[in-house]
């Protein structure tokens, strides 16, 4: 019963100016758990990604990873410490390719390394290789392998969220923050990417959801965090957040029915 | 009887690569479109190269059988033709009425005002948070300032790029709502969506837009119901819901 915590949020707030865009919220996900964040627009459940992954400074509170305190640490000390995040309007680098766009996101190249280059060439040349397989393997699982080649200006809004969600499995994470991945893709597709999530998890990866499709949200979490203005509403299964009254009215509205 | 008319049109960003590659579509007066399709279909394209916004390279588009093809995008709006984009469709560091002052700034002078509290009438949160930096505005409230934006010059068509992107399903709820009655008053929307379900709920017809061009078209509910559709673009299957 005891699952390994791999991610905790202690009294986390984040105050912009006068306003307290996150507010005492608290969060512990275990090991291989799909932890699903939803609530109202302006809830502050992006902020609190921004806080998780180190892309803002926490006002107060502490965040670990994996037992590590990591509240203080830069957003790349983060990643290298085994936790990624989409953003929710992807910026990929508009004149590079796809392929390119996911080579980027790989840790620790040792091509990267300036001797290595020399003493080690074929180990790269193989690491290379091996990469190369690997993005145009996630790129064929969101559809984008034809445009492997093509500039990534060329990808509508939702094919930027897709190669989003590419590249983020290309830095090997054990922690995943999606900041809503549904929005702006194909229903059709999306099928496709609730399956791969799950076979992703069942690896061990675990997830933290942000989303609004409620219907991606119930199948692929088994426990859902409801955050309003700041902090936290309710948590409980999917089922006991579609009847709680407090969520209905907050978010929900009829649609729950 | 037909207001906005797209024959065979193709457009892109970049010469030579048309993502637009000859689409044509219909809608008739308060009437609700829909259209839909797999990621890079050239959807959102697709309207912005009707309001002006995208090189059209062949096709015509025609408002109330007007050739507008080649009128440069702020004269469309002059013309009647309205369109909200998916994001930054605000100025953030205006507040909401001064949002919708910057909007109806095509209107005549004497009619700006009265219009803006005609949008307030129609849009009450707006109204109460007339004097906030539209910046801090919600999802939602954001959404429903930039459909006021487009509605304050009376168009007769109003282009939506997928306005339920990002937003609660509370707030996807009462957006669609308001589409359904704003519509109520004789105003044609045309909805790009991937939000399937609650576009078609709200849509008298559809399309589905495959390769820059429509591959099926049909009354929205007939195309939720039928199966091959529902397999390949909407995700669902019939058993399954």
């Amino acid at each position: 019963m005891a699952a390994e915590i791999v991610l905790e949020a202690r009294d986390l707030t984040k105050r912009f100016g006068g306003v307290a865009a996150v507010n005492g919220m608290s969060l512990s996900v275990s090991k291989g758990e799909i932890l699903g964040l939803i609530g109202p627009n302006g809830a502050g459940k992006t902020t609190m990604f921004d806080l998780l992954a180190g892309s803002v400074r926490v006002s107060a509170g502490s965040i670990r990873l994996m037992g590590r305190d990591i509240t203080t640490e830069p957003a790349y000390r983060r990643l290298a410490g085994g936790m990624a995040r989409t953003f929710q309007i992807p910026r990929p680098f508009p004149d590079l390719s796809l392929l390119e766009n996911m080579l980027i996101a790989r840790q620790s190249q040792t091509g990267e390394r300036l001797w290595a280059n020399f003493t080690a060439p074929r180990r790269i040349a193989a690491e290379e290789r091996a990469a190369r397989e690997k993005a145009l393997g996630l790129l064929d699982l969101v559809a984008l392998r034809r445009l492997a080649d093509d500039p990534a200006r060329v990808l509508s809004g939702g094919q930027r969220k897709l190669l989003e969600l590419a590249r983020v499995m290309m830095a090997d994470p054990q922690v995943i923050l999606l900041d809503e991945p549904a929005a702006g893709v194909n229903p059709a597709l999306l099928e496709v990417l609730i399956s791969r999530i799950q076979e992703i998890n069942a690896s061990g990866v675990t997830f933290v959801l942000i989303e609004h499709n409620i219907d991606m949200v119930s199948r692929l979490c088994n426990r859902i965090v409801v955050m309003a203005q700041g902090a936290l509403l309710f948590q409980g299964r999917p089922d006991e957040v579609a009847k709680e009254p407090r969520v209905i009215e907050a978010y929900l509205g009829g649609a729950s029915a | 009887m037909t207001i906005l008319q797209v024959n065979g049109l193709v457009a892109g960003y970049e010469p030579g690569l048309s993502i637009v590659k000859g689409a044509s579509i219909h809608a008739a007066e308060a009437e609700i479109v829909v259209i839909l399709g797999p990621n890079g279909a050239g959807k959102s394209s697709l309207i912005k190269a009707i309001a002006g916004l995208v090189p059209i390279t062949a096709g015509q588009v025609l408002l109330d059988g007007h050739d507008i093809t080649a009128v440069p995008a702020h004269l469309k709006i002059r013309q009647g033709l309205a369109f909200v984009p998916q994001t930054e469709n605000i100025f953030p560091l205006m507040t909401v009425e001064e949002n919708l002052h910057v909007a109806g700034g095509i209107l005549p002078r004497a009619e700006v005002a009265p219009r803006i509290a005609e949008m307030f009438e129609t849009f009450p949160d707006l109204a109460r948070q007339r004097a906030l930096m539209a910046g801090s505005l919600s999802g939602g409230q954001r959404q429903m300032l930039a459909v006021a934006r487009a509605l304050i010059v009376r168009p007769r068509v109003l282009m939506l790029d997928e306005p339920s992107a990002g937003l609660s399903p509370k707030l996807v709820e009462q957006v669609f709502a308001r589409l359904s009655e704003i519509r109520q008053a004789g105003l044609t929307i045309v909805l790009v969506e991937q939000n399937a379900r609650a576009a078609l709920a709200i849509g008298d017809r559809a399309y589905v837009l495959v390769e820059g061009r429509e591959a099926h078209e049909g009354p929205a509910k007939t195309l939720w119901d039928n199966p091959l559709i529902a397999e390949l673009y909407l995700g669902h299957r019939k058993d399954a819901s």
